[in-house]
């Protein structure tokens, strides 16, 4: 009968036994410290913190929020998939399924939206954070991977945005593949391996279905945990102190961290009550909708494409690229890392030159759409018009800013921000105008751009 | 510090070692491999087959387009112009980046970017660099309108052909 006492003796003691051999990290008497040695999740994180890493306004926690997103989107984008079809026949179909058939079907893809516009807006700013504080000083490697994480995700944005096979997902993705085609030598073959074929059709939704689900997420994971694991390797976040205060991460910077990713998830999930996703008509091959305006964050492309496919399609979004990448191996200083814009003079240089883009980019663009130099302007032969526009200006004007702040502060750092500067504000001017287009491409009110927009 | 190792010894150091030969020849192997792979997978992604239009299709009998209109037939994105000179058959493809034009009061415009173009499909204003593609009109021998988009014609080049005038006259 000893079998029968061992049985009851086991089952009476298997909700202790189940903490204790599931959870082998964790037990009362632990200390912090070995809890987080001996957790897997916790070993993320280091032993100690500074201080100043904890401070909300040294990162606002903008990586940290990018994080969460990737999360959520992963988790909702799973849910979507057990849905979605990915054929031209049946896609518009199961995206009106999950918004009116499916439970939960219609908040689950506005999770997956919001998630993802949100997413974008913070890596941005995530970078700007971290060009303002010249983070990328001596963490070369990870400004590059986070370069690779930027690129990822505006691939995921732009591929995701195919899957709806609505007007709006169709012709933006024909409009794009297009002028994929004018980049030079490798640009035929990457306009082909994306289409699959001679037109937007069947294969190119098969295609865009792989690389959103599966290629580029994975890519995203492997750089994710990558870039993470840098942080630490690069001794935590960039500063110049020898030897900063320092507190125990446990609870300090876990508590924070399980804050923001719950915080973030709590914001993106209001909105996804209150506001719905758009969904445009089925996608006609034949004819575009008037206008066929591209998601915001590609707003201020479409508007530079409008005067010129070579210059604001091409020419600009390459020599940006090379730009950044190029970034951490230009600006070699050590001065002032891990803190906001630097020294006060540097501060005022670098204001003093977005001030002024904005009043050079803004008439300029304002004087470009006036019907007289709009004459003036036409009667020039073809090659003109690639040059002299607005996006034209924002290059030229831009180099000149670099040059110039350059040469009066004689340092690198305040010419690339001051140059940085300028690049953003002429691509906010040019968002702005983007909102502001109407019907075949003409300017609106903003009261009206306003109500189609709501 | 100065070198204090002799000649020979030099000499045989900077012979290569077994180990490092053996070392260095796996990397290449490993990288020409890799290399392999991927420029298979690369070559894999690039399509062989383009399921495209032919260049050559028949748009219907003369008949079908009146004098002085333009028609577009939608399955070929083509506006088919017949006047008293002749026909003529241009895309409705906008040369900026592909979407599909409209026919305005005062020629074409498109939606995606603004630009314009003049009746006969060149450029009056916006992004597009070159007017709308023209392509050769004939009469094939069933009697019929052929496109053939290989041949690009000049803007305005309109194919006179008689059984068309003949018949619109009558
Ligand atoms: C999917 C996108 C990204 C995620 C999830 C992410 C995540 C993070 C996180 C959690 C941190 C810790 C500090 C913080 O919260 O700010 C961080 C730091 C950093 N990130 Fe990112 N990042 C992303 C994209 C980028 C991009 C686009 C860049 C720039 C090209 C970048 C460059 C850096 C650098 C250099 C650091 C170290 C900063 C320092 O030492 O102060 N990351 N990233
Ligand atoms: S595609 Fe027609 S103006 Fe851009």
């Amino acid at each position: 009968m000893s079998f029968v006492a061992d049985v009851v003796r086991a089952a009476r003691a298997l909700p202790q036994n189940l903490r204790h051999d599931l959870h082998p990290g964790v037990s009362a008497d632990d200390s912090p410290g070995s809890r987080l040695r001996r957790s897997f999740l916790y070993h993320l994180f280091p032993l100690r913190v500074t201080e100043r890493a904890l401070a909300p306004a040294t990162t606002f926690g903008l990586g940290l929020v990018s994080v969460a997103l990737f999360i959520l989107l992963t988790v909702t984008g799973l849910l979507l998939m057990f849905y979605y079809v990915p054929t031209p026949r049946d896609a518009y179909g199961s995206m009106l399924d999950i918004d009116n058939v499916v439970t939960f079907g219609r908040l689950c893809r506005r999770l997956h939206r919001f998630g993802a516009d949100l997413m974008v807006a913070v890596v941005l700013l995530h970078l700007v954070r971290v060009v303002a504080q010249a983070a990328y000083r001596r963490r070369e490697l990870n400004w590059l991977i986070g370069l690779g994480l930027a690129s990822l995700l505006v691939g995921l944005a732009f591929t995701g945005y195919l899957l709806p096979w609505d007007q709006r997902s169709y012709w933006a993705v024909r409009v794009v593949t297009e002028l994929l085609g004018l980049l030079p030598v490798v640009g035929r073959a990457m306009q082909l391996v994306l289409v699959g074929g001679a037109e937007v059709g069947a294969a190119t939704l098969s295609r865009f279905y792989a690389l959103h689900v599966a290629l580029l997420p994975l890519g995203m994971l492997g750089c994710l945990v990558w870039h993470l694991w840098r942080i630490r390797k690069d001794g935590g976040l960039a500063a110049v102190e020898v030897d900063p205060p320092t507190v125990a991460a446990w609870p300090h910077l876990v508590l924070r961290v399980s804050l923001v990713l719950l915080g973030t998830t709590a914001l993106v999930l209001f909105v996804a009550l209150v506001q719905d996703a758009p969904l445009a008509p089925l996608a006609n091959p034949l004819r575009p909708e008037n206008p066929e305006k591209a998601p915001w964050y590609f707003l201020a492309v479409q508007e530079m494409v409008s005067y010129s496919a070579l210059t604001g399609g091409v020419v600009i979004p390459v020599l940006t690229a090379l730009g950044f990448l190029a970034l951490p191996f230009l600006d070699r200083a050590d001065l002032d890392v891990g803190y906001w814009l630097g020294a006060r003079g540097e501060r005022r240089t670098v204001l003093v030159a977005v001030v002024a883009s904005g009043v050079v980019l803004g008439l300029g663009t304002v004087a470009y759409l006036t019907p007289e130099l709009g004459a003036v302007l036409e009667a020039l032969p073809p090659w003109a018009h690639d040059v002299l526009n607005p996006a034209g200006l924002m290059l030229c004007w831009t180099a000149l800013v670099v040059v110039g702040t350059g040469l009066r502060t004689d340092a690198v750092r305040p010419a690339l921000r001051a140059g940085i500067g300028a690049l953003f504000v002429g691509l906010c001017v040019f968002t702005l105008l983007g909102m502001l287009r109407g019907p075949d491409w003409g300017l609106a009110s903003p009261w009206e751009a306003f109500r189609r927009v709501f | 510090m100065k070198k204090t190792r002799p000649p020979e010894a030099a000499s045989v150091s900077d012979a290569v070692s077994r180990r490092d030969f053996l070392a260095d020849s796996g990397r290449l192997v490993t990288a020409a491999c890799l290399a392999g792979v991927t420029a298979g997978a690369v070559r894999l992604s690039l399509p062989d087959v383009e399921s495209g239009r032919r260049p050559r299709a028949r748009l219907g009998a003369p008949a079908d387009f009146k004098m002085g209109t333009v028609t577009w037939l939608q399955e070929h994105e083509l506006f088919v112009c017949h006047k008293a000179h002749g026909f003529a058959a241009f895309s409705s493809r906008c040369p900026h980046l592909g979407c599909t034009v409209r026919r305005t009061t005062t020629g074409f415009r498109c939606p995606c970017h603004g630009a314009r173009f003049d009746p006969e499909g060149r450029v009056v204003s916006g992004p597009a660099r070159r007017a709308l593609d023209w392509f050769a009109v004939e009469t094939g021998p069933d009697g019929q309108l052929w496109v053939d988009r290989s041949r690009a014609t000049e803007p305005g080049s309109f194919t006179p052909l008689r059984v068309a005038a003949a018949e619109s006259a009558g």
